[in-house]
């Protein structure tokens, strides 16, 4: 990759790696701040975590898949806004699919970022949402439970999933059983990033 | 359709339906007319007839239905089904109503149950948006035949019969809505009056329907033939009565209803509402919590027939996975294909082919001075054809111009092995001309299976700036058919419409 040869090679991140965690060696953590990953989650290969205006924290469980971006990349900080406000914080089981980029401050747990989408700075993503593929969360919105965004901006509530105990159990089975079978499939390499 | 230019529209003979007991001279055709943006096609959009030697747009072929099928499941539906069933899948393939997605059955078994099969029960979930049956409180005992399972449980309040009285009529003073779906009222509403219909034939309104006579309706129309004098005048038949009650199909409106639906509204709000779009295809429900799965609907394979003499041009293969044709007689391989590029243009090769832009370099006319340009024509048939161009002296467009074509009259070789083609450069020959300065009556130039000549183009000197010139050509083919001389068999207008003026 001819351009990435050419850019300065970013600062490694400070980490703090959950031992039960899985970090692919072509995963990329960087950014002055700190950048904790708990245990059982997954980052892909080319899964980017960019520490650069505040601490990211990857809650137990998330899959992040590959050339999906979590963090702000620069640490410009506005007026008004707290040192780490453009910390990213993922609740468990999160899910950030190929080539989204998520910004928001905090993403709630079980909640499924699809392909392609963004969230903007400072957004808060409730509990068990679907921002689905290529939708735009702007900045500062705050999303509440069980809310299903599609590209277009058409917004419903998950019923399923908020009156269901039994579905949100079945759901967790699935997601428990599919970050087995991705650890089972990448190799991680904690050290490097330690 | 096309955008490229220079473009070429190929007029179809169905503009002029009376044109085959007409002298050919008296149909010329006026590209600017508005009637002809109606049967200009590109050469694509075409088909063509074998038996009548003409092409065939999409307003002269009849369409007819070879089979229908789910796109869903990909199962073929007989027509027979559809006509009973209406146009839909009536296996297990249903439609988000919400995003319209094809819902996929999923069990709900605890994920700590280890046996292997699945026990259920099963719902609908869309993978895309996460509706789920459940939203509806619909859960299904087994994985297939969910159409079956539906209908059992159409509506979760029981439905009553059309023919027994309505238990929430009966009750007190208020009639709460009838329960009965909008099917339902169709289906008592069509009954009633096909009823009355039938009575009303049975007694037709002349004088022995009073009578008591219990005698069929024949027997009666036949003593009335029979009798003589005033009997005979018919009496206007008696007028039918409208539905009455309920059971008829008669939905009355209710104003608790009304509100009811305006409570629902205010508790469910914005949300709680199906947008416009997403009722329409849920005909019954109003808030999200009515829409009910919607079954997938149908679609068709068509064969295409020649509207004058019902010779099939394209019919796909009946098999639903393929998407091969059986039959399928494309214009473009029948009819040449004509092409028109500015003189000294290189482009020959896109020039031919008809699909290819000038890109960049357009063409632009300067009034009152003559610019050529190249018009080729090329052969897709196996044998030489004869060919004759006429165009109108003066273009009737919004650009005002004189064209004339410097060679009129050809023949265009046969479209034999491009070896062949490439064999004879070699030795010498192939595509000729293409040098020298364009003279009247001479081919510009030529090669295996095309020919280009020279057309001339003197804009009016009041020309408007940026519209496009539009040509029309009418082309004539002679060609030999199997021996016996088809004479003129066919005849097509190929429509150019390449350059503008920008004075
Ligand atoms: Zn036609
Ligand atoms: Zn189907
Ligand atoms: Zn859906
Ligand atoms: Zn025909």
């Amino acid at each position: 990759m001819a351009t990435a040869a050419r850019r300065p090679v970013p600062p490694k991140a400070p980490t703090t790696l959950d031992p039960a965690s899985t970090v692919a060696s072509h995963a990329l953590l960087t950014g002055p701040h700190r950048i904790t990953v708990r245990a059982r989650a997954v980052l892909h290969p080319y899964a980017r975590i960019m520490a650069g205006g505040g601490p990211v924290d990857i809650g137990e469980g998330c899959i992040i898949w590959e050339k999906a971006l979590v963090g702000c990349g620069d640490s410009k900080i506005t007026e008004g806004e707290e040192e780490d406000a453009r910390g990213v914080r993922l609740g468990p089981n999160v899910v950030i699919e190929t080539g989204a980029v998520v910004e928001a401050r905090e993403v709630g747990e079980g909640s499924m970022i699809e392909s392609f989408a963004r969230v903007g700075v400072g957004a808060r993503i409730g509990k068990y949402c679907k921002i689905l593929s290529y939708a735009n969360i702007p900045a500062h919105t705050e999303l509440p439970d069980y809310t299903v965004v599609d590209g277009r901006n058409f917004r419903r509530k998950d019923k399923t999933m908020a009156n269901q105990p039994l579905v949100r159990e079945i759901r967790a089975a699935n997601h428990a059983k599919q970050v087995k079978g991705l650890q089972a499939l990448i190799p991680s390499n904690l050290v490097k990033w330690q | 359709m096309a955008t490229q230019f220079p473009y070429t529209y190929y007029s179809c003979p169905c503009i002029n339906p009376t044109d085959s007991t007409l002298p050919e001279q008296d149909d010329t055709f006026d590209p600017s007319s508005p009637r002809a943006a109606f049967s200009l096609y590109p050469l694509e959009h075409l088909l063509y007839c074998t038996e009548c030697h003409q092409v065939r747009c999409p307003r002269c072929t009849a369409e007819e239905v070879v089979c229908w099928y789910c796109p869903s499941c990909l199962f073929e539906v007989p027509s027979s089904t559809v006509r009973s069933e209406g146009n839909q899948c009536t296996r297990s393939c249903y439609n988000c109503p919400q995003c319209t997605a094809p819902l996929a059955v999923n069990p709900l078994d605890p994920p700590e149950s280890t046996s292997e099969t699945l026990t259920g029960p099963f719902i609908l979930t869309c993978p895309y948006c996460t509706w789920s049956s459940l939203d509806i409180d619909l859960k299904f005992d087994k994985p297939n035949n969910i159409t079956g399972q539906l209908s059992g449980s159409k509506r979760p309040e029981p439905s009553t019969p059309v023919d027994t009285p309505d238990p929430d009529l009966s009750r007190a003073s208020s009639p709460k809505p009838d329960p009965k779906t909008r099917d339902e009222v169709f289906t008592a509403l069509n009954a009633f009056y096909k009823n009355q219909i039938t009575h009303d034939v049975d007694a037709p309104g002349h004088a022995f329907a009073e009578q008591a006579f219990s005698s069929p309706h024949s027997i009666s129309r036949l003593l009335n033939l029979y009798s003589t004098g005033k009997k005979l005048k018919r009496q206007r038949p008696k007028p039918m009565s409208e539905a009455l009650t309920p059971a008829d199909g008669l939905v009355l409106f209710d104003p608790e209803s009304e509100l009811d639906t305006i409570k629902r509204t205010a508790a469910g709000g914005w949300e709680g509402t199906l947008g416009g779009d997403k009722a329409a295809i849920n005909t019954e429900a109003r808030f999200v919590d009515d829409a009910r799965p919607v079954a997938s609907l149908l679609r068709t394979k068509r064969a295409k027939r020649c509207r004058a003499c019902r010779t099939l041009l394209s019919r796909p293969e009946p098999k639903i996975s393929t998407t091969r044709y059986k039959i399928r007689v494309v214009a473009g391989s029948n009819v040449p294909r004509v092409g028109l590029r500015p003189l000294g243009a290189k482009a020959r090769a896109t020039a031919v082919s008809g699909l290819g832009g000038l890109g960049a370099e357009v063409p632009s006319l300067k009034p009152l001075l003559p610019s050529h340009f190249v018009l080729t024509l090329t052969n897709p048939l196996f044998d030489a054809v004869k060919v004759t161009l006429a165009t109108a002296r003066d273009t009737t467009g919004p650009v005002k111009a004189r064209v004339t074509i410097l060679c009129p009259a050809f023949e265009v070789g046969a479209n034999t092995d491009v070896w062949d083609e490439a064999l004879a450069r070699d030795g010498g020959g192939g595509s000729q001309g293409g040098g020298g300065v364009p003279e009247a009556g001479k081919v510009w130039e030529r090669g295996r299976n095309w020919v280009g000549v020279v057309v001339e183009v003197v804009p009016a000197g009041d020309a408007v700036r940026g519209e496009v010139l539009e040509i029309a050509v009418f082309v004539r083919v002679e060609y030999e058919a199997g021996g016996d001389l088809d004479g003129a068999g066919k005849r097509e207008v190929g429509f150019c419409n390449p350059i503008w003026s920008s004075g």
